[in-house]
């Protein structure tokens, strides 16, 4: 039983498919905003909206949102290619790992309860909004040469630095524990649909010492591609239904498109404790709901 | 090389882009005919979803095949990069990443064929 099963009961128009499907349509324009906005995917929006609000079950949830990391990474890919600090071969060489996750993730759905996946979405939201709240001050410095495997792989790159107005060049190291944090990332993003720019972002910033500008662009183009496979085995099993990831998808397109071009990429203080606080909003909602299910 | 790597894959970037927008083009239609068919899934799923049900689609109608089509396209998108990154490599005679490449892609690919084994 849900709380929009009583809500229902009083208000008739709350089953009606248009109402459903615009209140879909609205959050996924809020959340697609706000992703482009804060630099975080609205994964973390949907899956909570549909399982707590409209008690859809998980793998629906998952299903919708993980269609619409799709579409924000791929709609703001060009914009990270274009200002030449993405660093393509560290993003595809992980990528080895991040899709090789997702499919163990997908393997994982089966067996795990909904119940631990709640438990395990609020964990990961607890960490996002702590991360959101320490990161911009602490900056680790990158190194200047690669390590071996980082030498034979050629990853050393260099990225235009506005400020400097040069290219600044960098190194790279810990390949083997980047993998191993990428697969944990794209297990994640199968079990959860996020896309799990908050896991990759610190692996490259802080154990394979790229730049943060580097490790934030390139986690941003990285995300469509570890989304897609799971997202290719949720679609085969008829876990992606169009009636929650038609609208979701088409507003968080919109919102997105919104979010960049008429507001700056926000710093703004209020904007980010506003958004940490609701996190851990969300992170205790899904835990009682969880704790719930167990009765 | 008659196009240099860096502006291949800003084009690549671009279709991604259009991509998306025509996808969305795709599922607003599909929405909008699942309003006008009364045995749609739009139409009719939503007592099952909000109960916490499985669901399923016994019988697609036109507009779940177009929003389908839709996804489906949309879920491509990345592969496509990944397959046009993978001849990137190979004209660049960058034989490690055309192997790192062909194993991203290996895995999107699977996931679709296996998905209902997974």
């Amino acid at each position: 039983m849900t709380a929009l099963n009583s809500v229902r009961q009083m208000h008739p128009h709350f089953s009606s498919p248009a109402f459903f499907e615009a209140a879909l349509f609205g959050i996924s324009i809020i959340a697609g905003a706000f992703g482009a906005m804060l630099g975080l995917g609205g994964g973390f929006i949907i899956v909570p909206a549909l399982t707590l609000l409209f008690g859809v079950k998980f793998r629906y949830a998952v299903g919708a949102s993980i269609v619409s990391v799709i579409a924000t990474s791929s709609g703001a890919a060009a914009s990270y290619v274009k200002d030449h600090v993405t660093n393509i071969r560290a993003a595809m060489l992980l990528e080895m790992g991040t899709t090789l996750g997702a499919l163990i993730g997908v393997l994982l759905s089966g067996f795990l309860s909904d119940r631990f996946l709640f438990l395990l979405l609020a964990a990961i939201l607890i960490y996002s909004a702590f991360s959101m709240a320490k990161s911009r001050r602490d900056r680790h410095a990158s190194v200047e040469e690669s390590d071996a495997m980082a030498k034979k792989l050629k990853l050393a790159s260099s990225y235009p630095d506005h400020f400097l107005n040069q290219e600044v060049p960098y190194g790279v190291t810990g390949v083997k524990w980047g993998l191993l944090i990428m697969l944990a990332a794209g297990v994640l993003s199968a079990l959860l649909g996020i896309g799990s720019g908050t896991l990759k972002v610190p692996a490259m910033d802080m154990i394979m010492r790229l730049p943060i500008k580097v490790s934030s662009a390139t986690s941003n183009f990285m995300i469509g591609v570890t989304a897609a496979a799971s997202a290719g085995a949720y679609y085969a099993k008829g876990d992606i239904l169009p009636i929650l990831a038609a609208p979701i998808a088409l507003g968080v397109i919109i919102g997105s498109w919104i979010g960049t071009r008429y507001m700056m990429k926000t710093h703004s203080l209020w904007l980010r404790k506003a958004f940490i606080a609701a996190l851990l909003f969300v992170a205790l909602q899904l835990c009682l709901y969880a704790w719930r299910l167990r009765s | 090389m008659i196009i240099p790597a860096r502006k291949m894959e800003l084009i690549i970037s671009n279709v991604l882009r259009y991509g998306v927008i025509l996808c969305g083009l795709i599922l607003a239609v599909g929405i909008i005919m699942g309003f006008m068919e009364p045995r749609s899934s739009i139409a009719t799923q939503l007592p099952d979803l909000l109960n916490g049900q499985r669901v399923v689609m016994i019988h697609p109608e036109l507009s779940d095949k177009v929003i389908l089509l839709g996804l489906f396209l949309l879920i491509s998108l990345p592969t496509a990069r990944v397959a046009s990154t993978v001849i990137l490599f190979l004209l660049e005679e960058e034989w490690i990443y055309v192997g790192i490449t062909f194993f991203v892609l290996t895995m999107l690919i699977i996931s679709f064929i296996f998905g209902k084994k997974l």
